[in-house]
This record gives C-alpha cells, sequence and structure tokens, in this order.
C-alpha cells in the first residue's frame, strides 16, 4: 500500500521532560497543515516523572479517516529521543522489519540486535539545542529538532509548514530560535 | 444546499484539538454565562481553557467562579441555574461522586445544566483512566447522559444538550461524557462552528428570562424545593421528572436532526446510531470511544466478508427502549460492550442488563451476550475488538460459547502471566 | 396555554399569583414545587391562637419581636411602633418570650372582653 492510501503510524519514545508528548501533536499539526486527510495524536498518559520512559504515537493519513485510538504496535517510524532508551528490552523488541528509525545521536548507533531490514537516521538534536542554547531546566528541548529531522526524512512537511506550526502554538516569541533549532535538524539528518 | 449552508462551511475553522479543549470550545461556542471549577484529571483542562478564555476577554459577560470542591462547583451551577443563566461545568470520576448530593438537587429542581464527564475508573484501586462506571453511577439521579466518542462529537453535543435541556417542556440537566485520557488528551480535527450559525442554532439567553418555573429575582420573591408531606405532590414531582426524561427523546431525535441540517454531521437519530445493521447476522451494542474504533473492526470484518454490524449507544437516559428493539430485530445474536460495571446484576454491565431488560418481551429478537471489557482504561485494541466479533460470529454458527464468560459475561481481555 | 407557558406566567407576575395554588393531578403540578410568599398562604392561621400576644404601653420599639415572628405577622407602623396582625397570629408566644423589656403579654383568649 502506498503511503496516499494508508494510515502512517508512528511511535515516539522519550525521557520525561524530553518533550514527544508535545511532538506527537505538532506533528499531526504540521500534517493536517500540509493537507492529510485526518490525523491524531495520542499520548500515553500515566504517572510521569522526568526521566521515566515515554511514549506517544501519532497517526496520519492523506486520504482515510482514522478510527482507532490504539496504541500504535507496528510503527512504519519510530522517534528514539533518547539512546539509552534504545536497549530497553520492551522498546527494542518494538523495532520490527521495514520500520524506520530517527535517533537522536552525534554517533552511530549499535545496531548488532537490532533487525537487517530497517533504515536508521541520525540527527545530534541534544548537540543542536546546546549550541543553540534551547533548554529548560532539566535538559534540552528535543522535539523541535526532532520533528526538523523527521520532515526532511520523509517531506511530509517543510521548514516554512513547521514555522507556521509553530508560530500558531508558541507565539512570534521563541520563533527564531525554535525555527534555528529545527534548520540545523533539517539539514544535519543523515541516513546511518 | 441552501445559500446560508454554502456560506457558513467557507467560513468553517477546523483545528487540532484534544477532546477536552473542544469541550471548552463548546460551551464558549453556547455562550454559556456561568461557569464554575474545581480540577479533578482527567477533565482539568475542560475548565483551564475556559479560564483562559475568559481571562483573555474571550468570553465577555461570563462569570467564571472557582470553587473550592465539586460538591460546591454543582451548588454553584444549580444557584447560577436558578436565576435563569446557561451554566457550564466539568468533573470526572471521584469528583462526579463527591457532588452526588447536587446531582441530584440539580434534576430535582429541573435545571438544564450541561456538564461534560471525562469518565474515569473509581477508587479504589486510585485510577484516572477510561471508565464510563463514575457517569453511569449517577444513572437514578434524573440527569440524561450521553456518550461521546469522538472529538467533533463532543463539541457538537454539547451544542445539541443545551438546545434539548433548555427546552421548557423538558427542563433536565445532562451529561455530556467521554473516556478519560482516549478522547480528552488526544488531539483530532475539530470543526469549530461559525459563532452566527450556532447562535442560530442554540441562541444566546436572553439575561431578564429566567425559566418558567424557577425565576431567582429579589422582585418577585418564591421558594423552591420546600418541604412536601408524604400525603401531598412528592410522588408526582418525582414521576414528573421520569415524565420529561420519556419525553426527551423525542426532542433530541428533532434536535439531531436539525443539527444535521444546519451543521452537515449525522449522529443517527440521536440516540443511537447504526452501523451496517442491514442484512447482518451479529452485531454488537457499543458506546463511548471504543464505538468508533468498532466502526473499523466491523469494517475490516465486512471486507473479509463477515455479516457483522454494530449499533452505537449515544444516549443511556433516556434510555432507547424502541430504538434497540428495532434494531435487535435485525440480527440473530447481539454482543453488548460495556466499558463499565453493575456489580452484582445479572451481567455485571450496566448497559448489558438495561438491554437484556428492554429485549425480553419482545419474540423475535436477539440474544444478548453481555461483554465486558477495558475497565480502568485497560487498552482496547482494534485486533481484540475484531476478535470479539468473530466470538460472537463463531458462537452464533455453532453455539459454541467463548472460553473466558465469567458468571454468564465474557470478560475479554483479563490479564494471564505466564 | 402550555403547561410551561401557564408557570412562567404565575411566577413572573406578582399579581398573576393565586391566593391558594390547587393542583388535582400530578399533570397541572409545576415541575418543581414553588412556595409563593403571598399574605395567608397557609390559610387563616389566627384560628389556632388560644393565647394573644398583647403589645403594653411603654414600648421601646427596639423592633426584637418583628424580627423574631415566624409567620411574619408583626408590621412596624408609621410611627415606628408595632401592630399584630391577629388574622394570622398563631399564638406561638415568641415574641413575648423574645422581648427584652417584657412589654408583651400573652392572654388567653377568653379571657379578652371586647371584640
Amino acid at each position: 500500500m502506498s503511503d496516499n492510501e494508508k494510515i502512517v503510524e508512528i511511535s515516539m519514545h522519550c525521557r520525561g521532560g524530553q518533550t514527544c508528548i508535545t511532538a506527537s501533536q505538532l506533528l499531526a499539526e504540521m500534517a493536517f497543515e500540509e493537507g492529510f486527510k485526518d490525523i491524531i495524536a495520542i499520548p500515553i498518559i500515566g504517572a510521569e516523572r522526568r526521566g521515566a520512559p515515554i511514549q506517544a504515537f501519532t497517526k496520519v493519513s492523506k486520504s482515510r479517516k482514522i478510527k482507532t485510538y490504539d496504541s500504535v504496535v507496528n510503527p512504519d517510524y519510530i522517534f528514539m529521543f533518547d539512546i539509552s532508551l534504545l536497549y530497553i528490552p520492551r522498546i527494542k523488541n518494538s523495532i520490527k522489519e521495514g520500520v524506520t528509525l530517527i535517533v537522536n545521536s552525534p554517533d552511530p548507533i549499535d545496531t548488532s540486535d537490532l533487525p537487517n531490514n530497517i533504515k536508521i537516521f541520525l540527527v545530534d538534536a541534544t548537540g543542536i539545542c546546546i549550541k543553540r542554547d534551547f533548554m529548560h531546566s532539566s535538559g534540552a528541548i528535543l522535539n523541535i529538532p526532532m520533528l526538523g529531522a523527521f520532515g526532511k526524512v520523509t517531506g511530509y512537511y517543510n521548514l516554512k509548514t513547521m514555522e507556521k506550526v509553530i508560530k500558531k502554538e508558541f507565539g512570534e516569541k521563541r520563533l527564531e530560535k525554535n525555527m534555528s533549532v529545527a534548520k540545523d535538524a533539517y539539514e544535519s539528518v543523515r541516513e546511518m | 444546499m441552501t445559500e446560508v449552508q454554502n456560506d457558513f462551511i467557507q467560513k468553517r475553522e477546523s483545528i487540532i484539538i484534544k477532546g477536552n479543549v473542544a469541550a471548552a470550545y463548546a460551551a464558549k461556542s453556547a455562550r454559556v454565562q456561568v461557569i464554575s471549577a474545581y480540577p479533578i484529571t482527567p477533565q482539568t483542562t475542560v475548565v483551564e481553557k475556559l479560564s483562559e478564555f475568559v481571562d483573555n476577554g474571550l468570553m465577555p459577560g461570563t462569570q467564571y467562579i472557582k470553587m473550592e470542591s465539586e460538591h460546591s462547583v454543582f451548588a454553584a451551577v444549580v444557584g447560577a441555574s436558578k436565576a435563569g443563566t446557561r451554566t457550564f461545568t466539568a468533573t470526572s470520576g471521584q469528583g462526579i461522586f463527591y457532588a452526588h448530593e447536587m446531582i441530584h438537587w440539580a434534576a430535582g429542581a429541573r435545571l438544564p445544566i450541561v456538564v461534560s464527564i471525562a469518565s474515569r475508573g473509581p477508587a479504589p484501586p486510585w485510577n484516572i483512566w477510561a471508565d464510563f462506571t463514575d457517569v453511569i453511577s449517577q444513572r437514578d439521579t434524573g440527569w440524561m447522559n450521553c456518550f461521546c466518542s469522538e472529538h467533533q462529537e463532543i463539541y457538537d453535543e454539547i451544542l445539541m444538550s443545551y438546545k434539548v435541556c433548555e427546552d421548557h417542556d423538558i427542563l433536565l440537566p445532562k451529561f455530556v461524557s467521554y473516556g478519560g485520557f482516549i478522547l480528552s488528551h488526544t488531539s483530532k480535527p475539530v470543526i469549530l462552528e461559525d459563532q452566527d450559525l450556532v447562535d442560530k442554532f442554540l441562541p444566546p439567553l436572553p439575561s431578564e428570562e429566567g425559566w418558567p418555573h424557577i425565576w431567582m429575582d429579589p422582585k418577585r420573591p418564591m421558594m423552591f424545593g420546600n418541604l412536601i408531606m408524604p400525603s401531598s405532590f412528592y410522588y408526582e414531582f418525582r414521576l414528573k421528572i421520569h415524565d420529561a426524561n420519556m419525553r426527551a427523546k423525542e426532542k433530541i431525535k428533532k434536535v439531531a436532526k436539525e443539527f444535521e441540517k444546519i451543521f452537515g454531521r449525522n449522529y443517527g437519530n440521536g440516540l443511537i446510531q447504526e452501523y451496517e445493521m442491514d442484512n447482518a447476522n451479529v452485531g454488537v451494542i457499543i458506546y463511548g470511544d471504543l464505538a468508533l474504533q468498532m466502526e473499523q473492526a466491523v469494517e475490516d470484518l465486512r471486507g473479509e466478508g463477515y455479516k457483522v454490524g454494530m449499533v452505537k449507544l449515544r444516549h443511556f437516559r433516556p434510555f432507547p427502549t424502541e430504538n434497540l428493539i428495532e434494531a435487535a430485530k435485525k440480527v440473530k445474536l447481539l454482543g453488548v460492550i460495556d466499558r463499565a460495571t453493575a456489580f452484582g446484576s445479572q451481567t455485571g454491565g450496566p448497559v448489558s442488563c438495561e438491554v437484556k431488560a428492554a429485549l425480553h418481551e419482545t419474540k423475535g429478537t436477539a440474544t444478548v451476550l453481555p461483554i465486558i471489557n477495558g475497565l480502568g482504561g485497560r487498552e482496547v485494541t482494534l485486533e481484540q475488538q475484531k476478535d470479539q466479533l468473530l466470538k460472537l460470529v463463531k458462537y452464533n454458527e455453532t453455539g459454541e460459547l467463548p472460553k473466558d464468560m465469567i458468571h454468564g459475561t465474557l470478560w475479554d481481555g483479563l490479564l494471564e502471566i505466564e | 396555554m402550555s403547561e410551561s407557558k401557564k408557570w412562567k406566567k404565575i411566577n413572573k407576575s406578582v399579581k398573576e399569583r393565586p391566593k391558594v395554588q390547587e393542583y388535582r393531578n400530578w399533570k397541572e403540578l409545576s415541575p418543581i414545587p414553588i412556595s409563593l410568599p403571598i399574605e395567608g398562604n397557609m390559610g387563616i392561621t389566627g384560628d389556632w391562637r388560644t393565647f394573644r400576644p398583647i403589645i403594653k404601653e411603654g414600648c421601646n420599639k427596639c423592633g426584637i419581636c418583628w424580627i423574631y415572628c415566624p409567620e411574619g405577622v408583626i408590621k412596624r407602623k408609621e410611627d415606628g411602633s408595632f401592630e399584630i396582625n391577629l388574622t394570622y397570629c398563631k399564638g406561638c408566644g415568641i415574641c413575648a418570650k423574645e422581648c427584652p423589656t417584657n412589654n408583651i403579654e400573652m392572654v388567653r383568649e377568653s379571657d379578652i372582653k371586647d371584640d
């Protein structure tokens, strides 16, 4: 099934405070802005604290109505906001053949335990945030650079759409800084 | 399409919002005059968003009252409604239980209050996730109660509810409920309707009008809700609450029709919504968020050649007995799926009990198989729902009951750890 | 006139209120019980009285009796003194009990010679 007909499912893993729940919503908004027919952003909400593993999903479709609320078990794309999460057995086992991983890491990752037929894209989101001083009280705000990288990888949206959505959500005040990290990630993401 | 509709559709704005935010926008579109608020998960963002609207001057003239508990929240909306205003609040789970006394009071005083409920499981064990036991436990208070299965439906249903509740021949309060987190915290596109058209559908309340039966005004003193002796009319007033509930069915249908005409979105007949029930052998009755996902399951199994269908129960109170009987005549087997409990009852599920009771005197209706799933937010996947349908198909064909039957009910998706 | 219109009219206008509310069955009832505070709503309660309160000479017009009267039958006159409406006074004696100067006396009805 082509991307046009199916429901594309995206799963995001981060640690509490690394902002993947906001990322799942922003991704949905950007896809919708680009003319996707239906989207849903699903955060898994429990007893979150800083540092705990957090998960969120986004489902997007160019042509179909999305009727499900269940969590994504066979994602097309996986965001890995933190490299340490990759080695949690539950998360590692969820990486199936054919999936595309977007990993926040400056260096290539150890793929010995992962299925062969997967694509891995690397983006040093934390490094970008440190360079651009895009931080909150306990770390880097990773959602914008990760989404920048995803936009480049999939072509679902470009920086212009990102700017539009970020402006709508967060206003003018921090737009420039947001866009600087988005652009850095958009331009620096590379396939491993 | 009329010119008005055409013109209006172009003005539509569709934004991506959480279910809770959709409820807040609905209250804004309905031009509610008094909001009282106390936070409780998973409802909190409804009243947070409303406080933002009020603070930013987007709801001119609306009074926002912060209270110290849910009991007081409901006392405040009862008081405000008595003064003839359109009132709104939101709550969940334990908050509903705490407000229970005032919930009776609102229905007894026949006040058209609309409250959105992000349903959550009752404690203990402590739980904040989707489970309709909280709102269904208010079954006998006289409040109307409906379930939403999509973000857009939350927005639409709140507008429709005011129209039904405020009808001078109905005058009842209503819960608009949806699964906590599943709808409250996920985001989907919602069309926010043009204010002029909403005003046409649901006119703003004239400030000096009041309800026909109660009008709090110092110039014309009256006392209401007073003591009635057993020999006087207490008994009759109770009958009037039931009577209004039953008469509300027609009004709900009428309003759903009118809504569809103006806004173009169909909600069945307002009370129930059938999906693929014609020429089906097996059907399910289901409500809330799982109903939308079940549509997908039915669609998928139809694609595989199974003759399955479903009925989405939109209103639990008033209970659409006649419509369900008609639907139950179309199939041989009907699974009734609850995401709520009625402990110690015939089936353990509140809706399956009622459906059984509704069908038992009519010949030619389906056999009922009660199913319970998803309690306390336990995830019910699309695959699990398809499996439920297949279990029903198998039972219908072979007479072989699913193996997880406990006290006559299928408790689907119980944990089994190896 | 529909039921709701009827109730709206009665509740809105003090003039439209009936002296005594009469319902024959549940259909005629307003959606909730309402008491409309009109004089004599509970009937001629003066009939209930065995002892009659009499305000004696020397009343200091403090108004305590007027506040305490449970039936609201004590009225303040233009000169500031008080008068009891005997059509509705049921003779409970609270005014006499509360009067700080003991200026109200409860007199047995049969001992009263005039009227």
